[in-house]
């Protein structure tokens, strides 16, 4: 863990990420103290204004100050991406675990639920259910969360089956050892390196998948900042004012690419093969 | 019988870059081969001898290994030659019959193409002549139905097919030098010493000269002119092979002669030798084999033993040779 | 033989999971709260049209019975007639399918052509320059939202440099922005998969056999290690445009295609259920069948992968 956490420090893209990964949580945790103005507030008086002193990046077609608003929309956006991963990786581990680890017709019951709940991919299987739960956040998070429960199961699957058949669990059962004690103390560590890997490619998924159900309109409504649906309705004023596109996007990019490099550098350090120099 | 010498390795030093420092794989190794003449180099694992092949070859990541000194193949320094020429050696003069059949085959293509691409890219053959060549190759080296399974898969054929084929590989191209690097290791007992009768037969018919790399000396005294014993990155013994069977001089190969088993001895124990390899990051001063050996003296651990011929044709890197009493071996 | 049977046994399999997932959308629509008929019918109706729409959507019968009646036509590929424009929706379906079709082949082939030679580009300069740029590309690839890039393209390219045209379809021009857009982010994920696979065939035993024999180096590179490393790049491409046959509704809806992904969004928005369902049902199967010959070509490509166990000879 320790020397995971060095090699990270040293690693420049795993340090950009991680400072991107810190300084997007801290402002969504802090982001009620440091926007400039309120969010909600509209005044169509000065809407669709470019971007200036007063307003750094501008404001949209109701008025509202847009830096406010994407500082606040991290909120949002990451509290989306990890609650769904959360859901997907909370329900799918110990289905993963116990399916691999006890087999027999359990572990053959979750492989077709798994290859049932994996029939359409993500994007498609979080429409679908957003069609029939309605927008809104608790719905986005159940759609997309419900996408990422088959990877889990399948990691944790995999992963429980390889030790599994290791010499030390098979003494350790000879021992005596409680099944419980077995999966805690060996099977578990196992799980960690693919897993913390897993989960932050998960957020940067999940933060873009949430943006895209939100450009549509699926999302988060209005007036709640969240960047993709920012983007959504800023779409009919982009060629007046494409300030109202640019920014929302870039904050986007910016954090997805903060997880993504974070969790490229995770995957390298722990994966031997695939490191550079 | 007039013999050039093929192969002549003057202080070759080949040591891997880790990030802890260099290891000496192989720490000053000389030694000469002649035109038809086999040798087997034999030590236990991490006495360097995989390595010497390699380095023979060239096969190793040159910004992993650092090489030094002088492998003059046929006339030429091949540690002079540039990659380009290396390709050229490789497999038309010298080639190699490989530890593992089952790894060194590609999955992906037939066996009988894997001989055939040195026809065709080697030496531009069409690739109906190349299979043709390839099927009586095949034969040559005691696969039945060599047509039908010129076409087989590599999972498709048990490990001693594959070795069969990796022979013929190495054979195709008439090569002056065919370094078997460990062949029979990755085979199953039974089939071990038709495999090695098959390489001594085709070495023997092609005329090649032959390095032939093993940890078992029962092996080398059964296919071998001339025994080369290596340690720890050293050579310590190298002598025509009856003699050094009859008159082993260094303690280690001593060693080795108790450990390997005579069945027609009424009764002989195995003596492994206790201890193990020396790290070959900061190997110690004086002779490598030291901890190790039951002859040992204070002058061993000051200085390194030279690889001196003692008597005709029998060279020895130890101070103590002398003083070993006489075994009837 | 062999090979029928196992054909069998993925389609029935096929049929099971497809029919699993429309089952359970079937359940969770009609037993989450919320009159479907009169949300149709709209806010101004009265109970007599509310009743109207119920009766003909079949909405008055119990549950097993719509569940029945409902799988039946499923099979007889009658699903239904859209809520909008009364038309059956398969027929609404079919004829947006090969323009999502036309998107997928166009985005996939682009993002091979680009993906591929950089993933062999960085893998065979490993730890150079070179290999992290490509990492960097391939990050940033994959982490721009779609439908940004969409927009931002749909701005340089239409508004700014009149080069392009801004969205619908029609002549080839049309489908340049959006299969870049899309190749763009697929692509991110092919290099590093490529890159991946490389390195690690690299790694193995008969790569250097291969040199040993003296071959070529672009021989061994291109026969021997290319063969190797394409395989599971294969694979996970087949997954990706059997995903893409899910129109990418996003960028359909961004650059207004009409493909099957725009289809879905629109129904939605319009409550359009039966749309809804009918699509989804389709593009599960069309999902499944791309999979299945997925799978099938990599037996094809790699000759240790049995259909049913193999066997060895001495």
């Amino acid at each position: 863990m320790n020397e995971t956490l060095r090699l990270l420090l040293k690693h420049k893209g795993g340090l950009i990420g991680l400072c991107i990964v810190l300084g997007s949580v801290i402002t969504a945790l802090l982001s009620n103290f440091i926007t400039p103005y309120n969010p909600y507030d509209a005044d169509l008086n000065r809407a669709l204004q470019s971007p200036s002193i007063k307003y750094p990046l501008g404001t949209d077609e109701q008025g509202r100050d847009i830096l406010s608003r994407i500082i606040y929309g991290s909120r949002f956006s990451l509290f989306i991406a990890f609650t769904s991963v959360a859901i997907g990786a909370l329900i799918g581990i110990p289905i993963g675990l116990i399916s691999g680890y006890y087999g027999g017709w359990m572990d053959y019951i979750v492989q077709r639920i798994t290859d049932i709940l994996l029939a359409l991919p993500g994007i498609v299987l979080a429409l679908a259910l957003v069609a029939i739960l309605g927008p809104g956040l608790m719905n986005l998070i159940i759609a997309i969360g419900i996408g990422f429960i088959p990877t889990y199961i399948r990691l944790t699957r995999g992963v429980t089956l390889q030790v599994k058949s290791m010499e030390y669990i098979v003494a350790a059962k000879m021992l005596g050892l409680s099944n419980f004690r077995i999966i805690f103390r060996h099977i578990l560590p196992n799980i960690l390196p693919p897993l913390t890997v897993q989960l932050t490619l998960h957020i940067g998924s999940a933060i873009l998948g949430a943006a895209g159900l939100g450009f549509l309109g699926l999302g988060v409504q209005p007036p709640h900042p969240e960047w993709g649906a920012m983007i959504g309705t800023g779409r009919s004023y982009i060629f007046r004012a494409p300030h109202l596109v640019l920014f929302p996007g870039l904050a986007l990019f910016l954090v997805v690419l903060g997880f993504n490099l974070l969790g490229s550098a995770l995957q390298e350090i722990l994966d031997p093969r695939l490191r550079r120099g | 019988m007039n013999m050039g010498t093929l192969l002549d390795i003057r202080n070759l030093y080949v040591y891997y870059r880790t990030t802890r420092g260099y290891i000496k794989a192989v720490d000053g190794v000389t030694f000469k081969l002649a035109d038809h003449e086999i040798m087997s180099i034999v030590g236990e694992s991490g006495s360097g001898k995989s390595t010497l092949a390699y380095a023979l070859m060239r096969l190793h990541d040159p910004s992993q290994v650092y090489i030094r000194g002088k492998v003059i193949f046929n006339g030429t320094d091949l540690l002079s030659l540039n990659e380009e020429e290396m390709e050229k050696i490789r497999g038309s003069l010298i080639s190699i019959v490989p530890q593992d059949p089952n790894t060194a085959l590609n999955p992906v293509y037939p066996v009988g193409e894997q001989i055939a691409e040195l026809f065709r890219y080697k030496q531009d053959l069409s690739p109906k002549e190349a299979k043709e060549i390839s099927i009586k190759l095949m034969q040559r080296v005691g696969i039945p139905d060599a047509e039908k399974r010129y076409y087989d898969y590599p999972h498709q054929l048990s490990g001693g097919m594959k070795q069969r084929i990796a022979i013929s590989i190495a054979i195709a191209l008439k090569p002056k030098l065919i370094i078997a690097d460990e062949p029979t290791s990755a085979l199953d007992v039974t089939v071990q010493a038709r495999i090695l009768e098959l390489l001594l037969e085709v070495v023997k018919e092609v005329g090649s000269s032959m390095l032939m790399i093993t940890h078992d000396l029962g092996v080398a005294a059964e296919v071998s002119d001339k025994i080369c014993v290596m340690y720890a990155g050293k050579v310590l013994e190298i002598a025509q092979k009856d003699e050094i069977l009859r008159r082993p001089l260094h303690p280690y190969t001593r060693a080795l002669l108790n450990v390997v088993p005579r069945f027609h001895k009424s009764e002989k124990r195995l003596f492994p030798i206790p201890g193990s390899v020396p790290n070959l990051l900061s190997p110690p001063p004086g002779c490598r084999f030291y901890p190790r050996c039951p002859y040992r003296s204070n002058t061993c651990t000051k200085k390194e033993p030279r690889l001196i011929e003692v008597l005709q044709d029998h060279w020895v890197a130890c101070s103590m040779w002398s003083k070993l009493e006489e075994v009837d071996f | 033989m062999a090979l029928l049977r196992y054909l069998l046994k993925r389609l029935f399999g096929l049929f099971l999971v497809v029919f699993g997932i429309v089952t359970i959308l079937f359940f969770i629509l009609n037993l989450t709260p919320g009159d479907p008929a009169r949300l149709l019918a709209g806010f101004e109706a009265t109970e007599e049209d509310v009743e109207t729409i119920r009766k003909a959507l079949g909405l008055d019968r119990p549950l097993h019975e719509r569940y029945l009646r409902y799988m039946l036509n499923l099979l007889r590929f009658d699903l239904g007639n859209s809520l909008r424009t009364g038309t059956p929706v398969i027929e609404e379906v079919l004829a947006r399918l090969p323009n999502t079709i036309l998107l997928a082949v166009s985005s996939m082939s682009l993002a091979l052509v680009i993906g591929i030679p950089l993933g062999i580009l960085a893998a065979v300069k490993n730890n150079s320059i070179i290999d992290y740029l490509v990492l960097i590309f391939s990050i940033i690839g994959n982490s721009i939202p779609i439908f940004w890039l969409g927009l931002m393209f749909i701005v340089l390219f239409s508004v700014k440099l009149h080069l392009l045209p801004a969205g619908g379809s029609g002549t080839p021009l049309h489908l340049i922005l959006p299969s870049i857009t899309i190749a763009i982010y697929l692509s991110s994920y092919i290099v590093r998969f490529t890159r991946a696979s490389i390195l690690e065939v690299l790694n193995q035993e008969f790569v250097r056999y291969a040199f040993s024999k003296g071959l070529p180096r672009n021989i061994v590179l291109y026969k021997h290690v290319l063969r190797n490393a394409l395989i599971p790049v294969l694979t996970i491409s087949g997954l990706q445009f059997g995903a893409l046959l899910g129109g990418a509704p996003i960028t359909e809806t961004v650059f207004a295609w009409p493909g099957i992904g725009k289809y879905i969004v629109d129904s939605i928005f319009a409550k359009d259920y039966p749309a809804v369902q009918g699509s989804v049902f389709i593009f599960a199967l069309a999902y499944a069948l791309v999979n299945l010959i997925t799978d099938l070509l990599y037996v094809i490509v790699d000759p240790r992968v049995k259909l049913e166990g193999g066997e060895e000879s001495e």
